[in-house]
């Protein structure tokens, strides 16, 4: 289902020092990104409680960013490789739970990728244009 | 640096100049030790060489932000922003210096950028009217820029600049700037400083191709510099790593690689060895195979030189990656073709006879040639340079400049990796602080401000709204955000802040949170990272614990890159009322403390441990050196040359008075450590005394120089036959022994399959002792059979010279190495050349072996401590490319052959980072815990062990009985990966308790 009208919700969760700065710094650099996304901001990617990603589908929202720093990067040593090993152990809850688990993204984007960062979240709201809303989603007012 | 002396506080001051990652790096140690410092770049932003690289090996990832003092951080050009103690000078240059160590007298012309730093918002309006255009150095000169530009991403300061050489003076530029911040008149600047201390770090200067006509560069468009393929193959880059073909923007199917352009080469002045092109140019084929799998690449090399940690493991992973060649054999000439834009090579194969090949594609692998402007710095500040324009220093005080008071760090020393670059950076930031009189107390912790107590108060949040030069109201319609947070629940006011986040407009939001009785603030607008101070200020002014402050960055995250989009206001209103609805969970919080005991431990008494204990006890800190012989040295007793000429056993002794003269050092001899366990400024250490009863004593930072041990060969009639020596029995045995022939033979006991590593100083090794030979007798027959020969830096210069003297190199493969047999006339050694297959037999009077190093048995000292050994019992550090120095606990950190294979004056380099670390860590006199820092409830815990599991740092740990698993606050980095694993909600984290995050979710989503 395809609605032209239809403004996907995505709620991302970043961590502070590398995908939070790329955030950013796609701001700061003024790349153009679509307005869907709503970052709520955590020291690592490897805090990301799955009931925060799980919260959010049943609340509704369209998609779900994990963002963290890339492999060997991470500021805490290993919370991207441990947020990885979650959220691919999320993603069969989420699909056994009959919800569709290409709702949930986990991307690396560093402090310097601005433009990546704006890439993922672009390639994000379109695929999720393709999906059309979350079915749980009771309404929508923007 | 063994008289001190006093110095006034105002001289305590540093000045470092050239702020790339070599700068950076000393910069942040000895601010965070105390010390004010200057950081002057002569680009209109700090980072040097660090905006070109997106992934570096062996990682292949950037992880430049790890270089720092042990905390997570950001990039550290923004840290160095961010640092009270640093001061950045962009855009300038010394033009005098006057005066002796502690009492410097600095003269600094600041260049004119046209542009106000103060003033320039950074919204590109200016670039998007200018009409002239300049080539981007920072892009390789593949992208066009204006002449009005922004220096590159993470550059600070991250303000425009306009390159006078193109602009036209049109003046549109003045006309849309809403801050007036554009004067085409301005002026140079001069200013003086007082300094105590100075380090030279100006960094390097990528070979200009052209120079090499031959290969075409600037000529034909598809032949590139590696610096121009770095920028191809990032992310960050301007084709956004896509590698495309400047003549038709096409993928290239074929790409030839040539190493050694402007390296290793007389014939234009450079005859060094740049030391990492081999190992760049192994990531960029890695990386580019990774972009273009169906890419086919041919490097043409002379010695592949991986001689750096896990370098050959990495090196041998790209040779494998199918569709790629590594030719030994240089090319002659490059053709381009006129149709297709190809490229023709003319190269000799390997059997002698010329061949041509055609590609797509031609990356020319440049290297280092000393920083544009170094000749005149050097003389400026009397400093001598080398040959080759880089700056000299002594091999036992690789630190030290001509010129007492300055320090000499990094790619300006010597071309040089990383790693050793962020070495070299901590010891020279270490020989400052030493001068000056080490043991500065830092000055960071800041005395406590009355705070209002909040704690019986219902949420009362102020929202606070402010723009930057109308860039925000132009996209967002922020009286309709006031007017939507004013509908929220629990807030009392929301405003828009006329003069935006300025002094005067944080002074006014301050003002109001106290007349208003606000207790929690929710600031949104252009709310950088270098506005958190001022933010912090503001919160104490208004008598308010900083932890109760939400930020919401309207800029960033909003208006700029979402401009002119009609939902732009919608999400700046989500975005608030989700801040507002997190502030309402904010608790104020101060850090808890610890105090750090001020003694340093150094385990191991050889040079690594000697220079370590002295470097860390000229610092001001009590120092207990412990050797497990009866003897301090090590391995340096055996040295009798280095490159050079200095006298290494003159060095020893020397150090050796040093050591016993300085009281703040106490020597155990004939003792062990046999375990240290603890943490940053209690570690306690088991020493046990050959003669002795075991003791156990406290340290705030332990040193691990345990050093290393030559390999004993086991090949090559070693130990049979006594004409078989290795090169350090020659070494001792020179002024005995005339021989009339020599057979070395490299690599032994390194490279091969039990000891893969690369052992790094026994090609420099055996070309010092080939000169010795020589020297003492020219008609003397020395050959050297080698796999490659890895003399990198200026230890290329003797290897040339060994060959000009007659020292023939011959090389063999692991397929065929050289059989020695023992005759009576002396040793026949056979050999076969690996390119010809022509078997060579040689008679020689010796034969000896470069045998290699290995790690000595650390595995008992290293399990007490909680660290990894790799897989040849080295000291794994924490991170091979940007921590070299730190090891996986905080407050331990390694120095010499501990750590890897390497010669004297790196071992000595090494030794000096890792006080300075060290001192730097314990500087403070007190340990504050992250202000993320978990806690626990210990009646929720049911001690299930998984958080002491997941914690990365050791902090978790099951405490007082078992009865719950307690957190080590100042160990505590403050993830929160351990609230997360736990199943009871017993963890939670300053800042970000869950309830927080779920009001936040329904505020985002409902």
């Amino acid at each position: 289902m395809s609605d032209e009208s239809f403004e996907p919700k995505i709620v991302a969760f970043l961590c502070n020092w590398c995908t939070y700065t790329g955030a950013d710094l796609a701001g700061t650099s003024r790349i153009q990104y679509p307005p869907n996304v709503r970052i709520i901001r955590l020291m690592c990617s490897g805090s990301v409680d799955p009931t925060y990603v799980l919260k959010a589908l049943l609340d509704g929202a369209d998609g779900v960013l994990i963002g963290g720093c890339h492999p060997g990067d991470c500021h805490y040593q290993s919370g991207n490789y441990k947020a990885r090993r979650r959220i691919i152990a999320l993603k069969e809850i989420v699909k056994q739970a009959g919800l569709d688990e290409e709702r949930v993204w986990l991307r690396w984007v560093s402090a310097s990728e601005g433009q990546r960062f704006a890439d993922v979240v672009t390639q994000m709201v379109g695929a999720l244009k393709e999906k059309g809303p979350n079915p749980l989603r009771q309404e929508w007012a923007v | 640096m063994t008289n001190e002396k006093q110095v006034s506080e105002q001289n305590k001051a540093v000045l470092v100049v050239g702020a790339g990652i070599s700068g950076m790096q000393s910069a942040l140690l000895l601010a965070e030790a105390g010390y004010p410092v200057h950081l002057l770049d002569a680009a209109p932003a700090i980072g040097g060489a660090f905006h070109l690289l997106d992934r570096t090996f062996p990682t292949d990832s950037c992880g430049i932000c790890h270089m720092l003092p042990g905390r997570a951080a950001y990039c550290p050009t923004i840290e160095c922003d961010l640092h009270p103690n640093i001061d950045i000078l962009p855009y300038a240059e010394v033009i005098g210096l006057e005066g002796e160590p502690g009492a410097f007298t600095v003269r600094v012309r600041h260049k004119p950028r046209y542009v106000s730093v103060e003033r320039c918002i950074d919204c590109a309006r200016c670039a998007g009217v200018c009409p002239e255009e300049r080539s981007s150095q920072y892009e390789g000169t593949l992208h066009m820029e204006r002449a009005i530009y922004r220096p590159p991403l993470r550059g600070v300061p991250g303000t425009y600049v306009i390159d006078m050489d193109v602009c036209t003076r049109c003046g549109k530029c003045i006309e849309v700037c809403p801050t007036d911040a554009i004067d085409l008149d301005m002026a140079p600047v001069e200013s003086t400083l007082q300094v105590g201390a100075v380090i030279l770090s100006p960094g390097f200067e990528p070979f200009d191709a052209r120079l090499k006509g031959e290969f075409g560069f600037g000529h034909y468009d598809n032949v590139l510099s590696s610096v121009q393929l770095e920028r191809m193959i990032s992310f960050a880059g301007s084709t956004s790593a896509h590698v495309l073909r400047p003549s038709d923007g096409a993928t290239p199917r074929r790409v030839a690689f040539i190493h050694c352009v402007g390296s290793r080469d007389v014939s234009i002045g450079k005859g060094y060895c740049s030391s990492v092109c081999c190992m760049y140019a192994a990531k960029q084929v890695k990386v580019l195979k990774s972009l273009e799998p169906d890419v086919d690449v041919t490097v043409f090399f002379m010695d592949i030189r991986a001689h750096g940690k896990d370098f050959d493991a990495y090196f041998d992973q790209v040779e494998a990656l199918p569709g790629v060649t590594y030719r030994r054999s240089m090319v002659s000439a490059v053709h381009q073709l006129q149709q297709s834009r190809n490229l023709l090579l003319t190269y000799v194969a390997e059997d002698g006879s010329p061949v041509e090949a055609e590609f797509d594609m031609v990356v020319l692998v440049v290297g280092f040639g000393a920083p544009e402007g170094v000749q005149a710095l050097g003389e400026t500040l009397g400093v001598a340079l080398n040959e080759y324009g880089f700056g000299r220093t002594g091999y036992f005080a690789p630190d030290r400049s001509s010129r007492p008071g300055i320090f000499l760090a990094g790619s300006f020393r010597e071309p040089k990796d990383i790693p050793e670059t962020v070495v070299e950076a901590s010891a020279v930031a270490g020989s400052a602080a030493r001068l000056l009189n080490g043991g500065s107390q830092s000055p960071l912790a800041s005395p406590e401000a009355e705070e209002r107590d909040v704690s019986e108060e219902w949420p009362r949040v102020g929202v606070f709204i402010g723009d930057c030069a109308g860039t925000l109201a132009e996209t967002v319609d922020l009286e309709a955000v006031a007017a939507h947070a004013r509908g929220l629940r629990h807030v009392a006011l929301a405003q828009i802040v006329a003069d935006g986040f300025a002094a005067a407009g944080l002074a006014a939001v301050a003002r109001t949170v106290q007349e208003e009785k606000i207790n929690r603030v929710v600031v949104a607008g252009p709310v950088d990272l270098r506005l958190s101070d001022a933010l912090r200020a503001m919160m104490a002014e208004a008598a308010l614990n900083a932890n109760l402050l939400e930020v919401v960055n309207l800029g960033g995250e909003v208006a700029w890159p979402h401009a002119g989009n009609g939902a732009a206001t919608t999400k700046a209103m989500r975005l608030v009322e989700m801040a507002v609805a997190g502030a309402i969970y904010r608790q104020p919080f101060r850090p808890p403390a610890e105090p750090l005991d001020q003694r340093v431990l150094v385990i191991g008494g050889g040079l690594a441990g000697m220079t370590a204990a002295l470097a860390a006890a000229e610092m001001g800190h009590p120092v207990d050196l412990v050797e497990r012989d009866d003897v301090l040295g090590g391995q340096l007793r055996h040295l009798r040359f280095v490159l050079g000429g200095s006298d290494p056993q003159a060095a020893l002794t020397a150090l050796l008075e040093q050591v016993r003269d300085q009281p703040r050092i106490r020597v155990r001899l004939q003792t062990a450590v046999q375990g240290v366990t603890g943490r940053l400024g209690q570690f306690q250490a088991a020493l046990a005394p050959v003669d002795g009863e075991p003791e156990e004593e406290t340290y705030g930072a332990v040193i691990v120089a345990t050093g290393g041990r030559e390999v004993t060969p086991a090949e090559y009639l070693y130990g049979q036959d006594e004409r078989v020596l290795t090169q350090r029995e020659l070494e001792q045995r020179m002024a005995d022994l005339d021989p009339q022939s020599i057979v070395m033979i490299q690599c032994v006991g390194s490279r091969e399959p039990e000891r893969p590593y690369c052992s790094r100083i026994c090609c420099t090794k055996a070309v010092t002792n080939a000169l010795a030979v020589k020297e003492r007798n020219p008609a003397a027959r020395v050959y050297v059979l080698y796999r490659e020969i890895r003399t990198y830096g200026f230890r290329e210069d003797a290897y040339r010279q060994a060959r000009e003297k007659g020292v023939i190199f011959m090389r063999y493969d692991l397929d065929h190495k050289p059989e020695v047999e023992a005759l009576e006339e002396g040793l026949r050694v056979r050999l076969v050349e690996p390119i010809s297959g022509r078997k060579v037999t040689l008679l020689s009077d010796l034969v000896v072996l470069s045998n290699g190093i290995a790690a000595n048995d650390n595995r008992a000292l290293a399990e007490s401590m909680g660290l990894e050994l790799d897989d040849y019992g080295f000291f794994r550090e924490e991170h091979v490319k940007m921590r070299p120095l730190d090891l996986g606990q905080r407050g331990i950190f390694v120095a010499g052959l501990a750590h890897s294979p390497r010669a004297a004056d790196e071992t000595i380099a090494m030794a000096q980072g890792a006080a300075m670390r060290a001192v730097c860590l314990l500087a403070p006199a007190r340990v504050e815990a992250q202000r993320t820092v978990a806690r626990v409830n210990p009646r929720l815990c049911s001690t299930c062990g998984l958080c002491v599991e997941a914690c990365p740092y050791g902090a978790r740990r099951l405490g007082p009985d078992d009865a719950y698993a307690e957190v080590l606050e100042t160990v505590c980095q403050g993830c929160g990966v351990c609230l997360m694993v736990c199943p009871n909600g017993a963890t939670e984290q300053v800042g970000f308790a869950m309830r927080r995050v779920y009001d936040m979710l329904d505020a985002a989503v409902s």
